[in-house]
């Protein structure tokens, strides 16, 4: 029996870079019980604008916009699974796990973090794979 | 499913990092993995994914040399990244299993 596969969206459209930046992925993807989400960089949910700012910012703000997205579809922070966390320099490691602890204070999900290039300037980039509702 | 965290080449007793080599790195990495996969009911045969991740693609023959003996038949799906590593390691791995 094939598993069901539909689109994922926020309900903040500012927040669908996907569709506004016209770029060929989409925000998640349900595949049967599981939600992946694309990779997220740090965007202001009142215009859709990237959003740079330090480590702890850029941190910050790509999690609240995750959680709005995973909430938006009947899921939420403590149902994710496994997270990528792409750094723009290892350096800013505990720059950035200070605020990430705040958003996954217990029973943290899978995590792996590496140092890559990233566009625009930006510091961070969040991927994760979540439980559905 | 089973969801594994990026491997590291730690001592799994004593926690010490065991800085090395591409392919003692690698090698601390997939014992470390299998312990893992052993101790949620899982092993290395059940991978079905992996992200390899090395400091630098020049050792990408020594990764494949060191690799091919964890996952010598029908191996998972796998994409080699080569990206900057914590704590100045060579080499991590993360996998996605069948519980």
């Amino acid at each position: 029996m094939p598993l069901n596969r539909t689109v994922i969206e926020p309900a903040n459209e500012n927040l669908n870079v996907s569709r506004k930046l016209k770029i060929p992925h989409s925000p998640g993807i349900r595949a049967g019980d599981f939600l992946f989400l694309s990779g997220m960089v740090s965007v202001d949910p009142t215009n859709g604008e990237r959003s740079h700012g330090t480590m702890a910012h850029e941190t910050r703000q790509i999690l609240e916009n995750m959680r709005h997205l995973l909430e938006s579809n009947g899921s939420s922070l403590d149902r994710v699974v496994k997270v990528n966390v792409l750094l723009h320099d290892m350096l800013e490691f505990d720059n950035m796990n200070a605020v990430y602890r705040e958003f996954f204070p217990t029973d943290a999900p899978a995590r792996t973090t590496c140092g890559v290039q990233l566009g625009f300037g930006l510091k961070i980039e969040i991927e994760c794979v979540a439980l559905a509702s | 499913m089973i969801f594994v965290s990026g491997v590291l080449p730690f001592d799994p007793v004593s926690g010490d990092p065991q800085h090395g080599s591409l392919t003692s790195e690698a090698h601390r990495v997939f014992q470390n993995l299998a312990l893992i996969l052993e101790a949620a009911g899982s092993s290395l045969d059940r991978l079905v994914q992996v992200h390899a991740m090395v400091y630098d693609r020049i050792e990408y023959d020594m990764l494949n040399r060191v690799y091919q003996r964890y996952v010598p038949a029908g191996p998972p799906a796998r994409t080699v990244w080569s990206v900057q590593l914590p704590y100045g390691f060579r080499f991590q791995a993360e996998a996605v299993a069948i519980a």
